[in-house]
C-alpha cells in the first residue's frame, strides 16, 4: 500500500479482459458515423467544392464545410492559425475541406468519392531546408514560425587558440507515435450539454477549441477524455481537429456522432515529430573540460504552427545537454512546409538536439583520445551548478548517481576492452557500446507558464472510501494507480478504498494539458492540496469533540493517530459525516514560476530529471545490420511512486527511442505525402527487437514535488538515438549522422571512414 | 450470408455481409468489444482471437471463413469472473500499459498455452512478434506469459 510500493496497476484487470471501453468501443442509439474529406495535394487553391451528388448518397446525413462553422473557423493551439475546414487554400496533404455524417461508414465512403473537388495546384514547399526566406510564403514574410536564443556567458572565448573545437551537422527524421489506438472521439448531447468522449491528452484543450469552433459557452461542451489506447504526445492537441470534426456533425444533426480514423489517415494527417537539422560547434580545453559550445537547431513545422513554439523552446534549452559549459550560444527556429504540421512526441523538440549534442561529444573524446564516458563524468551538472539558462541547480540533481551507477551495473569498462579484442578477431560482426546522458526539464516551462496550474477535488463518503478528480489524464502510462497511491498514503488506508475518476472538465477546474511528464506531479499536487483541507477540518472537528488540542494527526494503516488517541480511520469519518463535516474539498495548486528572458536565461522549468544509457551492439559490416543487445538506463525520477511502473516507462520509452535511432524512417514523397502510413512501411520495434534490460531507478528527491517525485517519463526516449549510434561507432567506426541507422547508412558510414 | 460457428464455446448463427471481416462480425454483430482494431491489415495484432486453436489476426480472416470454424476472443477465456491464468499473470507482471494491445497479447499467448509442449523465451518472443505494443518494451509481457506456460504441468 502507499507510495513506493509497486502495486498492481488498478486498470489493468479491466484491461486483460477486454472490458475496458476505449471511444470505438461505445455504442449509442441513432449514432452517426463521421469521415473527412480531405485535400489531395500539398498545396493548391480550392477553386470550386460540389456536395451536390454527395449529399444525395442513400444514408448521408450531412456534409459540413467551412460555410457550416458557426464559431472560429480555426483550431487553437498555441497562434490562431491552424485552420479547420479549409476555405481557401491548403497547404498540406490530408488537411480536412469537409466532414460527412452519415449512418454507415459504407455511405460517408461513398460519398467522398462522390465530392466534387477542383483545384489549381500550386508548386509546394517540401524542403525545410530552403523554407527561410523562400519565394512560395506558407507563414509570414519568411516563413519562420518563431525562434529563440539563448545566450549564456561570453563566447569570446573561442577565440582562445588553446581550445579544442569540433563541428558537424545532424539529422533526424519524422517520428510516428504509432500508438495502437487510433485517434477518435464520440460527440452527443445530454442534458443541453454537448458531451465529448474522446481519446486524448488535454481534455480542457478539446473544451477550448470546440467552444471556439462551434461558438458555444464553455459549460456546454462537457470533455470527458476515454480510457486512451496510447499517445506519447501524439495525442495532445490533434484531438482537438478530431472531436471538432464530430462535434460539428453532432452540433448540427443533434444525433450521436462517432469518428474513428483509420490507420493510414492518421500517419497521414496526424502530428509527428519535428524532422531537423543541428548544426553545432563544441570546444573543449586539453583536458575535456568544455568550454563553449554553439548550436543552430532548424525544426521543419510542417503547415501551421501548432505546438512548435513550445516544442522549439524544449529542444533549444535542451541542446547543450546536463553538461556544465560556461558559454553557450543557441538559437532554435521553426520554419513551415507543406507537410502536416509536427507537433508533441515524448522529448517535445529535444531528441533532436540531444542526437546531435551526445554525438558530437564522442567526436571530441575520440580528437582527444579519452574515452566518452570520461568526457562526460567530468562535465556532469552537479547541486549548485548553472544550467545554459543560468539556472542554478538548487535541488534534486541525481545526475552522478544515475550516470555512475549507469556505468558500473552496465560493466562499461570491461565490456570497452572486451569487445575491443572480439572486434580485433572477428570478422564480420563487430560488438559496440555508447553512453549518452540526458536531462529533462519537468513540465511546461516559461513557454507553458500560463497553463501550469492542479487543480484536485476530493471527496469522502460515509463509509470511509474517496473519490479524487485531478485535470491529467491516464492514457496508459499509470496516472491513475499512481494517483491512487499518493491519495491512500495520504490517508494511511489501502487503494481500493480510492477512485480517481476519468477527466472530466465539469468536474475540476482546467489544470492544462497531460503533457511534459507533468502527470505524477501534477495529480499528487491536486489531489493533496485537496485532502488536506479535509484533513483540516477533521482536526478541527476532533478537538471539538475530544475537548483538547492536538499538535498533529497522522494518518497510518487505517488508523488516525491524535494525543493520545488511536481511532480507526473509519470511524472518525463516520463520525464526521454524522457531524455533517463538509468532507469535500477543491483545491489548485500554482507550481513555482518559470521564467525565459531574451537572451534565453532564466528558471525555464521549476526542477529537472537526470539520465544516463548505455548500449550494446552487434554491427554486420557486411550488411550494415545492427542488432541491440542490451541497453542500461539510469533515470533520477525524484521518487518512484511505483517503481514497477516506473521501469515500465524506463523500458517502453526507451525502446521508442532505440526505433527512432534504428529503424522508424517516415518517407516523404515529392507531393508531400508520407509513403510510409501503415506498420509494414513504418516498422516499429517487435517483441523480436527489443534488448536485454536493465532499468535503474535513482531517487534524489524534489523537495517541492509530491512525496519528492518529480516528472520523468518522456526521458528515457530522450538519449536512445545517441547512445545507439555511439555504440555503432565503437563497433564498427561508423558515424551516424543522420538516423535511422538503416543498413544502407550503416554501411556508407563504414566505407566514409575507408 | 448466414455464417455459423463456435463463438466462446457456444453455436452461434448470423447474417452478416460476405465482406465483413471476422473482426467486424465479433465486435458489430456479437457486441464482444475486447477485441481490438488498431489497424484493419493485419500489421498489428490488436485483433488477434484463437480460431481453430490457431492465433490468427481477425481483421484479415473474412466471414465466410469462419463458417465451421471454432472462435476464441477474450471474452471467452477467464471463467465464472477468474481471471486465467496468462491474465493473472501479464497483470501481475506489470504488462498492461495503455492496455490496447493487451486483448490480442492474451490470445496470442493462448495459442502457446493450449498446445503441449514447452516455450523458449525466444519462441515466445517470435509467438508475439505480430502484436505490436508501444508502450512497455515487451519485457513485462514476455515474463507474464513465460510465468503462465510454466504454469502448466
Ligand atoms: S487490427 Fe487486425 S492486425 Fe491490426
Ligand atoms: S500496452 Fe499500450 S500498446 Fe501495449
Amino acid at each position: 500500500m502507499g507510495v513506493g510500493k509497486s502495486i498492481i496497476r488498478l486498470d489493468s484487470v479491466e484491461k486483460v479482459t477486454g472490458k475496458t471501453l476505449y471511444v470505438e468501443d461505445i455504442k449509442m442509439s441513432n449514432m452517426l458515423y463521421a469521415k473527412v474529406f480531405r485535400s489531395p495535394v500539398a498545396y493548391g487553391k480550392i477553386k470550386n467544392l460540389d456536395l451536390e451528388l454527395a449529399k444525395k448518397v442513400p444514408g448521408v446525413k450531412g456534409i459540413f464545410t467551412y460555410k457550416d462553422v458557426p464559431g472560429k473557423n480555426i483550431i487553437h493551439v498555441i497562434y490562431d492559425d491552424q485552420i479547420f475546414l479549409a476555405s481557401d487554400f491548403v497547404k498540406y496533404p490530408g488537411q480536412p475541406i469537409a466532414v460527412i455524417a452519415a449512418n454507415s461508414e459504407e455511405a460517408c465512403k461513398e460519398a467522398i468519392k462522390k465530392i466534387k473537388l477542383e483545384i489549381e495546384e500550386l508548386e509546394p514547399l517540401l524542403d525545410f531546408e530552403k523554407s527561410k526566406n523562400n519565394s512560395i510564403k506558407l507563414y509570414g514574410d519568411d516563413n519562420i514560425f518563431c525562434k529563440y536564443h539563448i545566450d549564456h556567458g561570453n563566447m569570446d572565448i573561442i577565440n582562445d587558440s588553446d581550445l579544442i573545437s569540433i563541428s558537424d551537422s545532424y539529422y533526424t527524421q519524422h517520428q510516428e507515435h504509432a500508438y495502437i489506438e487510433p485517434q477518435g472521439a464520440v460527440v452527443y448531447w445530454e442534458d443541453n450539454t454537448l458531451t465529448i468522449r474522446g481519446s486524448m491528452q488535454a481534455p480542457f484543450y478539446v473544451q477550448q477549441a470546440v467552444t471556439e469552433v462551434l461558438n458555444m459557452k464553455k459549460s456546454r461542451v462537457r470533455v470527458i477524455q476515454q480510457m486512451t489506447g496510447g499517445a506519447f504526445g501524439g495525442k495532445e492537441d490533434v484531438p482537438n481537429i478530431v472531436c471538432s470534426q464530430a462535434a460539428i456533425c453532432a452540433y448540427h444533426l443533434r444525433q450521436p456522432v462517432k469518428i474513428i480514423y483509420n490507420r493510414e489517415e492518421d500517419m497521414q494527417t496526424m502530428s509527428k515529430r519535428h524532422p531537423a537539422r543541428t548544426d553545432i560547434t563544441l570546444w573543449a580545453d586539453k583536458t575535456g573540460k568544455f568550454v563553449a559550445v554553439k548550436g543552430y537547431y532548424l525544426e521543419n513545422a510542417g503547415a501551421f504552427a501548432t505546438l512548435t513554439p513550445a516544442v522549439l523552446y524544449r529542444g533549444t534549452i535542451h541542446l547543450s545537454g546536463p553538461y556544465n559549459i560556461e558559454n553557450v550560444d543557441v538559437i532554435g527556429e521553426a520554419v513551415a512546409t507543406n507537410t502536416a504540421p509536427n507537433g508533441a512526441y515524448r522529448g517535445f523538440g529535444s531528441p533532436q538536439t540531444i542526437f546531435a549534442m551526445e554525438s558530437i561529444i564522442d567526436q571530441m573524446a575520440e580528437k582527444l583520445n579519452m574515452d566518452p564516458a570520461d568526457i562526460r563524468q567530468k562535465n556532469l551538472l552537479k547541486l549548485g551548478d548553472r544550467t545554459c539558462t543560468n539556472q542554478v541547480l538548487e535541488d534534486s540533481v541525481g545526475l552522478l548517481e544515475a550516470f555512475d551507477k549507469c556505468i558500473d551495473e552496465s560493466d562499461y569498462y570491461n565490456k570497452i576492452k572486451e569487445f575491443k579484442e572480439y572486434n580485433n578477431v572477428s570478422d564480420n560482426i563487430k560488438k559496440g557500446i555508447g553512453v549518452s546522458a540526458v536531462y529533462y526539464g519537468v513540465g511546461l516551462g516559461d513557454a507553458g507558464k500560463h497553463m501550469s496550474r492542479a487543480a484536485g477535488t476530493a471527496k469522502i463518503d460515509g463509509d470511509g472510501s474517496v473519490t479524487v478528480s485531478v485535470g491529467v489524464v491516464d492514457m496508459g502510462q499509470g496516472m491513475r494507480t499512481v494517483a491512487a497511491q499518493m491519495a491512500a498514503e495520504f490517508l494511511g488506508i489501502l487503494e481500493d478504498n480510492i477512485v480517481v475518476s476519468q477527466v472530466d472538465t465539469s468536474r475540476v477546474l482546467d489544470s492544462g494539458p497531460t503533457v511534459a511528464s507533468r502527470g505524477t506531479i501534477t495529480a499528487g499536487w491536486g489531489i493533496l492540496k485537496a485532502l488536506n483541507k479535509i484533513k483540516k477540518r477533521i482536526h478541527k472537528f476532533l478537538e471539538e469533540k475530544f475537548n483538547e488540542k492536538f499538535e498533529d494527526i497522522h494518518y497510518k494503516d487505517g488508523k488516525v493517530l491524535f494525543g493520545n488517541h488511536e481511532e480507526s480511520y473509519f470511524d472518525v469519518i463516520k463520525w464526521a459525516t454524522d457531524k455533517k463535516l463538509t468532507l469535500h474539498a477543491a483545491a489548485l495548486h500554482i507550481p513555482p514560476e518559470c521564467s525565459f528572458d531574451e537572451h534565453g536565461q532564466g528558471d525555464a522549468y521549476y526542477t529537472y530529471a537526470w539520465g544516463a544509457n548505455v548500449v550494446e551492439t552487434e554491427v554486420n559490416t557486411r550488411t550494415g545490420e545492427v542488432k541491440i543487445i542490451k541497453a542500461t538506463c539510469a533515470h533520477d525520477v525524484g521518487k518512484a511512486v511505483n517503481p514497477r511502473e516506473v521501469k515500465g516507462q524506463i523500458m517502453g520509452g526507451s525502446l521508442q527511442g532505440l526505433g527512432y535511432g534504428l529503424m522508424e524512417n517516415m518517407q516523404v514523397s515529392s507531393q508531400g505525402k508520407f509513403l510510409t502510413n501503415n506498420f509494414s512501411t513504418y516498422t516499429i520495434p517487435t517483441a523480436c527487437d527489443y534488448p536485454e534490460w536493465n532499468p535503474i531507478i535513482v531517487e534524489e528527491k524534489y523537495p517541492k514535488g509530491p512525496y519528492g517525485a518529480k516528472g520523468f517519463a518522456e526521458q528515457p526516449l530522450m538519449g536512445m538515438a545517441p547512445a545507439l549510434t555511439n555504440s555503432i561507432y565503437n563497433a564498427c567506426g561508423g558515424r551516424i549522422k543522420n538516423i535511422p541507422a538503416i543498413p544502407e547508412r550503416v554501411l556508407e558510414s563504414i566505407r566514409g571512414k575507408e | 450470408m448466414i455464417v455459423e460457428f463456435t463463438l466462446n464455446n457456444e453455436k452461434v448463427k448470423c447474417d452478416v455481409p460476405e465482406h465483413f471481416s471476422l473482426l467486424r462480425m465479433i465486435r458489430d454483430i456479437f457486441g464482444l468489444t475486447g477485441t481490438k482494431k488498431g489497424c484493419d491489415k493485419g500489421e498489428c495484432g490488436a485483433c488477434t482471437v484463437v480460431m481453430d486453436n490457431k492465433a490468427v489476426t481477425s481483421c484479415t480472416v473474412l466471414a465466410p471463413v469462419v463458417h465451421g470454424k471454432e472462435v476464441l476472443t477474450i471474452e471467452g477465456i477467464s471463467k465464472n469472473g477468474q481471471l486465467h491464468i496468462i491474465q493473472q499473470k501479464l497483470v501481475e507482471a506489470g504488462a498492461v500499459q495503455c492496455g490496447f494491445c493487451t486483448p490480442g497479447m492474451v490470445m496470442s499467448a493462448y495459442a502457446l498455452f493450449i498446445q503441449d509442449r514447452d516455450f523458449s523465451r525466444d519462441e515466445i518472443k517470435r509467438a508475439i512478434s505480430g502484436n505490436l505494443c508501444r508502450c512497455t518494451g515487451y519485457e513485462y509481457i514476455v515474463n507474464g506469459i513465460d510465468e503462465a506456460l510454466k504454469t502448466r504441468k
